[in-house]
């Protein structure tokens, strides 16, 4: 009995240990794959990479990933109306589709994290010194401009809608929230700025990039891919331009073609979409695109070229109007291969037709900004002006475009470069606005799309039916929705 | 068992203390069906601690010291028997199999409690029940078996996961799905491992790496006072399995197999060429174009093509299933070992999952206070999965969306031969006109999509456990358990460079992911059962539990292969930049746990306990890391009372309970209360990009429940009832509570604790023993849940919104909300839907119209604005979860022959049929039978409006594809035979064979393919769509079973 006595006391030992000497891990988890904030903003290289991320914020799959450009040309003329993109081109949104909800949603989700970004700087802006604090925040600025730019135009009418542009635009949102109790919070219940005030942030915004941003971050791929003084003067120049503003349209094209970076029209207008040209010295036409790689889209469903490409999902073929419209001619480069493919039938932009899942999401080139210039002048011009002419002839010349009968007015000019405008930059997301801006009606493509007159409720996105209803009236619907 | 071996063990501490003054009882004990020996069975003297146990020729020998005392035999699996003690020294015994002794104890992992002082709700479920049965995995058998339970098998893809909801749907956003505990070891949550195609490819629910043969008993426990001692994760209730172990005695071999094949139950009807021509070029004329569909004639046979691509798509399935056991031992070491193999051909061409797995079960009692056991347990599992709903190439989607009137292979032999698109491998177009035009989506080749590719997993399951039992003084018991649980699962998906898509693209890719799931668990407890003065029974358990998972995934990924012979990554064997892929995840979370248990009961007639669980989870935030989970039952055995015993005759036990009690829900995930950066790369750039907002203030979800019952059993136990009232009452739900969209943080949405709802309603099960007679038996069981859930509080007055379902404030969960279809103007065809207000907007498709000309009243006399989700209202009471549910069971026995019928049913509940909605589509696709009941000037009473192509308005989500999902199903319906005298000739102990068919038979008025098929798996608020599943099989089975 001794034995079991001396057991029995040993077990109690054991027992007791066992309960007080923890194994418990509970209070050791961090996360393996993310990193609190706080230890973000304590090194120069950690808050460069989180700059960065704004970038990825950017290639948002439903934004500017490129599917808000998509949405735009899907609206205009020169694209046959994809199913895929539901009721999108033939004008017949309704509030609650997903199409508007998801690219509303993918706008903000970008802003966000340059908002966020921002306040997080402001607060340990010593980590990296205030001159380079200055570039990054032109960055942010740069990167909530863009997105505000293509928001602004898809939800609401154009500039010149209301005499002082003071119809509604989208809710301005400039700060961002930091925790889980602040983003539930009714203070983000907001109401929508006009046109004007977007419109003066975004030029605000794009006044301090340009002032700040770097000519070039001497990496041939950072200046393409990254915010430089001149993609910020270029933006510029395209805002200045939707509202109307010709002389400062004028101003900021010029600054850019006055780049140090001595951008030049390439060689064949295939050049600047082709995939292996993105850091090619020799093509300098680029001033600013989204950058993808496989990496960033190895899906199906989102990536610009999947849905342009037959050798993707092909979604998008071009509207025969394409073809005709006026002084595009046969040789032109820009209506035959590589520019051109027919496959299964069908015609096909050859912008993005290979490297389907890679292609770099295009926002800005030298032939838009010479564009931008030569309907500027053309516009301030009261005869037809001879700058602006010479300008759009660049263009037609290095695609061997059929030779012009000059214009004899100021309208026939600007007519012109409207047209030339559709042709160079078709299918790179201004389709629609180019007719809104302009106070055109939005032609037919029947049987489905009959003519959208200009003014008219549904050229416009509906605003998404989850925060319009949640607001309570504080966020306007637009009419007819 | 464990009853048993105690007894073993006083048997032995008691026998140096024998009298000399004894005389000897020996005898046979034998099956008294068919008078086979019977090894291992328990002989006692009624009062004492001193017994015996039958020898492997089912003999004993007893040493009495007495005369006039009574002997206890008593064998698991069948009825007691106690018999004086003969005068002589000799007694033959016969025993008779009972169901209703099987499962004397519930158990919950911790302890187990004996039936009758059982005072919370559980539900005991034999093992036989999940045996033989043509399932991957136990939890599919479950279903219509156990009141509470409803389990939905969602679709007829092998190994894809099952939803099991006890007592209704606890969450919101978290899972709710209940926790499974093995042997004492809580199981890697999840239904699907998966994660190339979001799921939709291969599937791997680790609850299929069980072997069902080897499951002795599985246990439910619903209520808080059952589940109470797994506190914060009981929530959803807790499935407890317990796995064979070995008996003493003599040492039995059981094979038993299976064949089954399997056909699709129901499968859509689709166009035929023909009408498929018709149809299309209906559409397209009234948009005022000319025929886009048109005959394709490759072969120039004078015959077009005609293809009817489910046949392409769908095999009668094959599955091969066996199962080989050992079993035995001595007094001091017992074991189970098993291996089973399955090889299962589903309903889909391609599909086929193989698994194997060896188990040994060890049990050794080394000294009288001492026990040690060990569980092993290895499987491995391959499963050629395919690709299916929810992804154009699926099998499904392919094959009912392709235009019927393309072949299925080309003439020239390119791209393995299969009629693909030059530009893109799509399907062919034939002769069809402007497709990419006129089409709603990309059309797949189904048979080039199951054949060109590969989507497998190979999962590798290491489980195994170690226990050790100390029993220092009497009525004291120290456990301590350590369980291990490691998954591994690869998946491996190829898409040959002639496969559209990914395949395509990347000129022939391979994808790779490794996940491995590291679980381990130690729990260390003791029980102390102590009986005062013979009127006070007092039982404790202390313990605590510590439990570590951590979870590693490793991807890569390789386009541009060498050739399509290379269909995996190989050195040198692929080319170029940009097409190698590289990446991974981790994450780990931790549990430890304090418990405490107190039951006490006064001479088995009044039953109080109490169980508190203190558990901390590192998944909440710093300061709310522990929650306290508190329960009390209580019991009433009515039936040991005088008034009762003496006055109600029929009555012969009776038991009233009720138990109130709190336990949580920890699902949320690893991390989910943080704010946190995680990579955010740009293109070629590294960068950090936010991930997540966290909310710091999270904690558990508590769920309240409440349940009052009764347990009877009457006219001598050949009836029993049993009855369950229970509520649950749900808050501080962890929500994904939306925000606006413009704050534009990660994912719109932030986890936190907002939000109330209850369950509340009644269960039933009655079993009975009508007829028992001159050899005839009939047994029958049914149960039957009905069941209300409300939502109470979410985090603001909003809805949560997923697809056409809400969680909405004073509704049941997962409301359906949508826009009302009015019908078919019969004047005109067009379709016509309810405004908010009620009255009828009329939709006119005809081309050409202004968006604003097209919507006006039903007789077209004024233009009204277009109906928009505003129009949308709730459909009040209408829901994705089955409001009552529950099973019959009946089995006839005579003779060794058996017929047992099983039916199962559930309703109340709604599903949103989009199979019917994809296939009644205007665009350029392929249609179901009913469009052929389309309005045409000659037929305009129909509830199918007129045709016009790419119209998009009609076929929106709304009432008219919303349909009621009742059903009744005859489960199972088996017939078997057990041998009596073959046998013998083959030196067998048991030799059964037997077959049944299984989902023999459906009634419903749901028009697709199965009411069950549910694609939102495990969606909590989406719950109730079906969009394209695979259908279910009906299957039937032939196996054995034979014991040696």
């Amino acid at each position: 009995m001794t034995t079991i006595n001396k057991f029995r006391k040993n077990i109690w030992i054991l027992a007791v240990g066992l309960v007080l000497g923890s194994c418990s891990k509970v209070n050791e988890q961090n996360p393996y794959v993310n990193v609190d904030p706080a230890d973000v903003f304590k090194t120069p290289a950690r808050v460069e990479l989180a700059a960065i991320g704004m970038y990825d914020a950017l290639q948002n799959a439903e934004f500017l990933g490129g599917r808000v450009l998509i949405y735009a040309d899907q609206r205009g003329n020169d694209a046959n109306i994809a199913s895929f993109f539901g009721n999108t081109g033939s004008f017949t949104l309704l509030s609650g589709d997903a199409i508007p909800l998801n690219c509303w949603t993918g706008g903000y989700r970008t802003i966000f994290e340059t908002n966020f970004f921002t306040k997080k700087l402001k607060q340990n802006e010593s980590v990296v010194g205030s001159t380079k604090a200055l570039q990054y925040y032109a960055e942010a600025k740069f990167i909530r401009a863009l997105c505000y730019f293509y928001l602004v135009n898809l939800y609401a009418q154009p500039y010149s809608f209301t005499a002082d542009a003071s119809h509604a635009g989208v809710p301005l949102i400039l700060d961002a929230v930091t925790d889980g109790q602040g983003a539930l919070s009714s203070a983000n219940n907001v109401k929508r700025n006009t046109v004007k005030e977007v419109y003066d942030q975004m030029i605000a915004d794009l006044t301090d990039a340009s002032n700040n941003l770097p000519i070039t971050y001497n990496d041939i791929y950072q200046d393409r891919a990254r915010a430089t003084k001149a993609a910020a003067d270029g933006l510029l120049a395209r805002v200045y331009l939707y509202k109307g503003d010709w002389a400062n349209a004028n101003a900021r094209a010029d600054a850019v073609i006055a780049s140090p970076r001595n951008f030049s029209l390439s060689a064949e207008p295939i050049d600047v979409f082709k995939f292996d040209n993105q850091t090619s010295p020799s093509m300098n036409e680029k001033i600013f695109s989204v950058a993808m790689n496989t990496a960033d889209n190895p899906n199906t469903n989102n990536a610009i070229g999947q849905h342009y490409s037959p050798n993707g999902r092909g979604d998008i073929s071009i509207n025969p109007a394409y073809f005709n419209i006026p002084n595009f001619g046969a040789t032109d480069k820009r209506k035959i291969a590589p520019m051109i493919r027919v496959v299964g039938g069908a015609s096909w932009t050859g912008k993005y037709f290979n490297n389907t899942y890679e292609n770099w999401v295009p926002i800005l080139r030298l032939a838009e900004i010479k564009l931008i210039k030569a309907e500027a002048l053309a516009r301030m011009s009261t005869i037809v002006d001879p700058v602006a002419y010479n300008q759009l002839l660049d263009i037609r010349v290095r695609s061997n475009a059929s030779t012009l009968v000059p214009p004899t007015t100021k309208q026939g000019l600007i007519d012109l470069i409207m047209n030339e405008r559709r042709i160079e930059l078709a299918f790179e997301g201004q389709g629609l606005f180019d007719f809104l801006r302009t106070g055109r009606d939005v032609p037919a493509r029947l049987p489905v799309q009959p003519i959208q007159t200009w003014g008219s409720n549904f050229v416009v996105f509906p605003i998404p039916f989850v925060d319009w209803q949640r607001s309570g009236g504080v966020l306007v619907q637009n009419p007819g929705y | 068992m464990k009853r048993m071996l105690l007894l073993m063990f006083f048997s032995v501490l008691l026998c140096g203390h024998l009298m000399a003054q004894t005389r000897t009882i020996a005898g046979r004990v034998t099956d008294a069906k068919d008078g086979t020996p019977l090894p291992g069975v328990t002989v006692s003297i009624k009062g004492s601690s001193k017994g015996t146990i039958t020898n492997s020729n089912g003999d004993y020998r007893l040493e009495v010291s007495q005369t006039g005392g009574t002997l206890v035999f008593s064998y698991i699996g069948y009825s007691n028997r106690e018999l004086p003690m003969p005068a002589g020294g000799h007694l033959d015994v016969q025993l008779a199999t009972d169901d209703k002794t099987l499962r004397e104890v519930v158990v919950t992992g911790y302890v187990d409690i004996k039936k009758k002082e059982v005072t919370s709700s559980t539900a005991s479920l034999d093992g036989g029940k999940v045996h033989d049965k043509p399932i991957q995995s136990f939890d599919q058998a479950l279903k219509g078996q156990a009141a509470g339970v409803n389990v939905n098998v969602t679709s007829g893809i092998l190994g894809d996961a099952v939803a099991i909801r006890i007592r209704g749907v606890n969450s919101i956003s978290n899972s709710s799905s209940p926790l499974i505990v093995v042997d004492g070891i809580p199981l890697v949550s999840g239904t699907n491992l998966t994660t190339f195609n979001g799921g939709n490819g291969t599937r791997y629910n680790p609850l299929a790496d069980i072997n069902p043969n080897d499951i002795e008993t599985i246990d439910i426990l619903k209520d808080a006072a059952a589940a109470a001692l797994y506190g914060s994760r009981a929530a959803n209730g807790v499935i407890v399995i317990t796995t064979r172990r070995g008996k003493q005695g003599t040492i039995t071999a059981t094979y038993n197999g299976n064949f089954t094949w399997a056909k699709a139950a129901r499968l859509p009807k689709l166009l035929n060429g023909d009408d498929f021509t018709t149809i299309q070029n209906e559409k397209a004329a009234n948009l005022g174009l000319g025929p886009i569909a048109v005959d394709y004639d490759p072969t120039g046979s004078g015959k077009p093509a005609r293809t009817d691509w489910l046949k392409q798509v769908f095999q009668t399935g094959f599955t091969q299933n066996h199962n080989v056991s050992v079993s035995g031992g001595t007094e001091k070491a017992q074991f189970y070992g098993s291996m089973d193999y399955i090889d299962a051909k589903g309903i889909v061409f391609t599909n086929r999952l193989r698994r194997g797995s060896v188990r040994l079960n060890l049990d050794v009692t080394p000294k009288t206070w001492f026990k040690v056991g060990v569980n092993l347990y290895a499987s491995k599992g391959l499963n050629n999965g395919v690709l299916s709903d929810g992804l154009l190439a699926g099998a499904t989607v392919a094959g009912y969306n392709a235009p019927p009137n393309v072949p299925v292979y080309n003439t020239t032999g390119d791209y393995g031969g299969f009629y693909l698109s030059a530009a893109n491998r799509d399907l062919g177009n034939g002769n069809n006109v402007n497709v990419s035009t006129n089409r709603l989506n990309r059309f797949f080749h189904p048979l080039a999509t199951l054949l060109l590719g590969r989507n497998d997993n190979i999962s590798n399951r290491t489980s195994g456990g170690i226990y050790g039992e100390l029993s220092p003084i009497k009525g004291l018991k120290i456990t301590s358990r350590f369980g291990v649980d490691f998954i591994q699962d690869f998946e491996d998906q190829y898409s040959g460079p002639d496969q559209a898509g990914l395949g395509f693209n990347f000129n022939g890719l391979v994808q790779e992911n490794l996940v491995r799931n590291n679980q381990w668990n130690w729990s260390n407890f003791a029980t102390y059962t102590r009986t005062f003065a013979e009127k006070h029974t007092v039982a404790l358990t202390a313990g605590v539990e510590y439990q570590y998972r951590k979870r590693i995934d490793l991807y890569t990924g390789q386009g541009n292969l060498t050739d399509s012979y290379f269909q995996s990554i190989y050195d040198g064997l692929s080319a170029g930049t940009g097409n190698t892929f590289a990446g991974g995840t981790a994450n780990a979370d931790a549990f430890d746990s304090y418990f405490g248990r107190l039951a006490y009961n006064y001479k088995g007639k009044y039953y109080v306990e109490g169980a508190l669980r203190a558990d901390a989870f590192s998944g909440f935030g710093i300061d709310n890391r522990r929650g306290y989970f508190p329960s009390v039952s209580a019991g009433w055995r009515v039936s040991e009372e005088a008034f009762f015993r003496d006055h109600v005759k029929v009555i012969n036990d009776l038991k009233i309970r009720a138990s109130y009690g709190k336990v949580g829900n920890a699902n949320v995930g690893p991390y989910p209360w943080r704010t946190l950066y995680g990579g955010g790369q740009y293109a070629e750039l590294n960068g950090l990009s936010m991930a997540q907002i966290g909310d710091p203030t999270l904690k558990w979800e508590t769920s309240k429940k409440l349940d009052i019952g009764f347990d009877a059993a009457l006219l001598r136990s050949r009836l029993t009832v049993t009855f369950d009232y229970f509520k649950n009452n749900v808050d501080g739900l962890v929500l994904s509570a939306p925000v606006y969209r413009t704050t534009g943080i990660p994912g719109a949405a932030v986890i936190t604790n907002i939000g109330a709802m209850w369950n509340q309603g009644y269960e039933l099960t009655v079993t009975a023993t009508p007829i028992d007679k001159r050899g005839l038996t009939w047994t029958t069981s049914a149960n039957f849940t009905a069941l209300k859930n409300k939502v109470t509080q979410l985090a603001t007055p909003d809805d949560l919104v997923s697809g056409s379902n809400r969680a909405s404030i004073g509704r049941p969960l997962g409301v359906f909300y949508m826009i009302r279809w009015a019908g078919v103007d019969p004047n005109t065809g067009y379709g016509m839907f309810y405004a908010k207000d009620g009255s009828i907007r009329r939709y006119n498709p005809s081309p050409g119209l202004a968006t604003a000309d097209r919507w006006t009243t039903q007789d077209g006399s004024s233009k009204l604005p277009g109906i928009t989700g505003a129009d949308a209202v709730y459909l009040e009471g209408k829901t994705g979860y089955p409001t009552w549910y529950g099973g019959w069971t009946n089995t006839l026995t005579y003779k060794g022959i058996e017929l047992g019928i099983t039916l199962q049913f559930s309703g109340g509940n709604w599903l949103l049929n989009a199979t019917r909605q994809g296939l009644m589509t205007n665009f350029f696709n392929n249609n179901i039978d009913e469009i052929k009941s389309r309005w045409t000037p000659t037929n305009k009473n129909t509830i199918t409006p007129k045709l016009v192509l790419r119209e998009n308005v009609t076929t929106q989500t709304s009432t008219r594809w919303l349909e009621k999902a009742d059903y009744l199903r005859v489960q199972e319906i088996v017939l078997a035979y057990t041998f009596p005298t073959v046998k013998k000739m083959l030196g067998v102990s048991t030799f059964r064979v037997f077959g049944s068919v299984n989902n023999a038979f459906l009634l419903t008025g749901y028009s697709g393919q199965d009411p069950d098929i549910n694609t939102n798996r495990q969606a909590n608020i989406a719950f109730g769509v079906d969009s394209r599943g695979v259908p279910l099989a009906r299957t039937f089975v032939l196996g054995l079973r034979a014991g040696f």
